[in-house]
């Protein structure tokens, strides 16, 4: 890629609180991990400061400003001991050696690890591998935690336990924690901000629940909620009755509507219409049903019991519960 | 289970008949070599007499008492050792540099480093002998050794070995306080054993069998190294030769290499497959 340049993260304005978790969330290649190993200094932006406690970093060596990082592949150094990788940061300050042994002790006690103290990482569960990580990270005491997607390699029933050792971790630790995941479910069940990325481009901020219920485009509101929001073009809804009275104001052209899977209901009603059933993924209690409207995709989450198998339906919007963006996909107002 | 086709029956036949044929044509000047240092007739017969004769030890004796033999040893084992810790080290550093280091012209420069494998030796070695002639260096060991330190083999052998070690292991060195040096001694290189074993083996066993220039560079027979001593043992215009004494010479010659391709085998073949590995 000679002779071009690539922007991973521009215009990045954001402040992390003391205490808080802190999610930067976004499809790969979005330049979330970018900005992430900015702030680490293992990458000097181009441009802009980064600041920890008011002092500016630009320039500072990694380990000097005092930030823990823990990785995807978890990082460990495979030719030495889980204790060793724990300690080494302790021994590279010159700490007195029975301090390091307690301090080792002390969070290998807290993240349960203390038998695998002596064992090499290659000997180690992923999820074992994982907590030696968040331990390395600990054991320093650092003015910020960053996260770099620990929870990705992880299978799905680990992923659910970690999540929650992560959020007893949290409230056990003052500074704050900034993490990365592409995972919309971590985001919203562990952030207390979330900071929605994509391009190199900040979308929104906000906390999880405001993003969910006022996502500021098209593309927060798609990559929040499983499944995602459905964006249907409103030409596509033209004569659907009582739309218009909800539209903004002017025409419906370039316009696009927005509704949650759970915001369809089967059967007629005003704002309602018809709907081809491509196929339906039965989930236990509920149902989801794909279907087509014109040339876009839709998903409807329904009761189980509503369901009987059609191949077309009629389904209701929920009028409390659109959302309308303009062509930019910018989101106009709640309606 | 299918019956085997005698076509098969015959290629096989045919496959290892070639490989004992091969076999036979690197074994036999070996075991001639063995039996002979083991004889009192020093003339070399043609056909040569293949049978397993123990008559003497005696040229092994003589050729470690009656000469300048275990000097020589020295002489080798000192310059081979020398040769090996320098390129390895060495090869190692920039390898490690080529492989991890951000600097303007690296791939240009590391192609440039690729591109000298391709010289061969004896377009260089007028230039190289002028420059020992000139630096006052000729019949010394730095000639032999300095000029074998900077090996292109090993900077690749190495670098591609260092690329295959996890940036993220790295990164997490450098946010545990180590510094690009200690990040190098501690992280890196520990990592790279099999690479360090294999760059060293090759470079050894190189630096040990090394004819041509130590020939050029070593004048006094005080400074000479097995390869070159072999000579010896043919007598003046070398219209006699010793066939068993120098048999005997050459065995014991070859024993530290025997030593180590057994010892350390199954890094020649890591080292082959890692030399292959795609950069």
């Amino acid at each position: 890629m000679k002779g071009q340049e690539i922007v991973a993260a521009r215009n990045i304005n954001l402040e992390v609180k003391d205490g808080e978790l802190f999610v930067l969330l976004g499809p790969s290649g979005c330049g979330k991990t970018t900005l992430l190993r900015i702030i680490a200094g293992l990458v000097e932006p181009d441009e802009g400061e980064v600041l920890i406690d008011g002092k500016v970093m630009n320039g500072v060596y990694p380990s000097d400003r005092n930030v823990a990082m823990v990785f995807q592949n978890y990082a460990l150094y495979p030719h030495m001991s889980v204790y060793d990788n724990i300690a080494l940061n302790m021994r590279v300050r010159r700490i007195p050696r029975e301090e390091v042994d307690r301090r080792v002790r002390e969070v290998a006690d807290t993240l349960r690890i203390t038998e695998l103290l002596n064992h090499r990482p290659k000997e180690l569960s992923g999820g074992q591998a994982q907590r030696v990580a968040l331990a390395r990270a600990m054991v320093r005491n650092p003015r910020v935690y960053l996260m770099d997607e620990p929870l990705s390699n992880l299978d799905a029933k680990l992923r659910v336990e970690m999540r929650a050792e992560l959020k007893r971790l949290h409230r056990m630790v003052d500074a704050p924690i900034i993490y990365v995941t592409h995972d919309q479910v971590e985001a919203m069940t562990l952030g207390d901000r979330i900071a929605v990325m994509d391009k190199g481009v900040i979308q929104q901020i906000g906390s999880p629940i405001e993003l969910y219920e006022n996502p500021k485009n098209t593309f927060v509101a798609s990559f929040l909620g499983t499944p995602p929001m459905n964006i249907v073009s409103a030409e596509e809804l033209v004569g659907v009755d009582g739309l218009k009275a909800l539209s903004p104001p002017g025409s419906l052209s370039g316009l696009s509507v927005g509704f949650r899977p759970g915001d369809v209901a089967i059967g007629d009603g005003p704002l309602s219409f018809d709907v081809e059933v491509e196929y339906a993924e039965l989930l236990g209690d509920e149902v989801l049903i794909h279907a087509k409207r014109g040339s876009t995709r839709l998903v409807i989450r329904a009761a189980s019991h509503t369901y009987a198998g059609q191949t077309s339906l009629r389904v209701r919007l929920d009028p409390a519960k659109l959302y309308w963006f303009n062509t930019e996909g910018e989101a106009i107002r709640q309606g | 289970m299918s019956r085997i086709s005698p076509r098969r029956v015959a290629l096989l036949a045919l496959t290892v008949s070639v490989q004992l044929i091969l076999a036979l044509i690197y074994i036999i000047p070996f075991y001639w070599m063995v039996i002979k240092s083991f004889r009192f007739t020093i003339f070399a017969n043609f056909p040569p007499n293949l049978l397993p004769t123990l008559q003497t030890v005696g040229n092994y004796v003589y050729v470690w008492h009656f000469s300048a033999f275990p000097h020589w040893y020295l002489n080798s084992t000192l310059i081979a050792l020398s040769v090996t810790a320098a390129s390895v080290f060495i090869g190692s550093l920039s390898g490690y540099a080529f492989a991890r280091l951000r600097f303007r012209g690296r791939d240009i420069l590391f192609y440039t480093v690729l591109a000298t494998l391709m010289i061969p030796f004896p377009v260089v070695i007028i230039a190289e002998y002028i420059l020992m002639v000139n630096l006052g260096w000729v019949n010394t060991y730095q000639a032999v050794i300095v000029p074998s330190t900077a090996s292109a083999v090993n900077v690749f052998l190495m670098r591609q070995y260092f690329t295959t070690i996890p940036q993220e292991v790295e990164d997490a060195a450098k946010i545990d306080g180590l510094r690009p040096h200690q990040i190098f001694f501690r992280v890196a290189a520990p990592l790279a054993k099999p690479a360090y074993a294999a760059s060293a083996i090759y470079t050894f066993i190189g630096a040990w069998n090394s004819f041509l220039w130590p020939l050029l560079v070593l004048h006094s027979v005080k400074m000479f190294t097995l390869p070159l001593a072999i000579n010896f043992f043919k007598g003046a215009n070398g219209s006699q030769i010793y066939w068993n004494q120098m048999t005997a010479a050459e065995v014991l010659t070859m024993i530290p290499t025997i030593v180590i391709y057994v010892v350390f085998e199954k890094y020649f073949v890591k080292g082959i497959a890692l030399s292959g590995s795609k950069g």
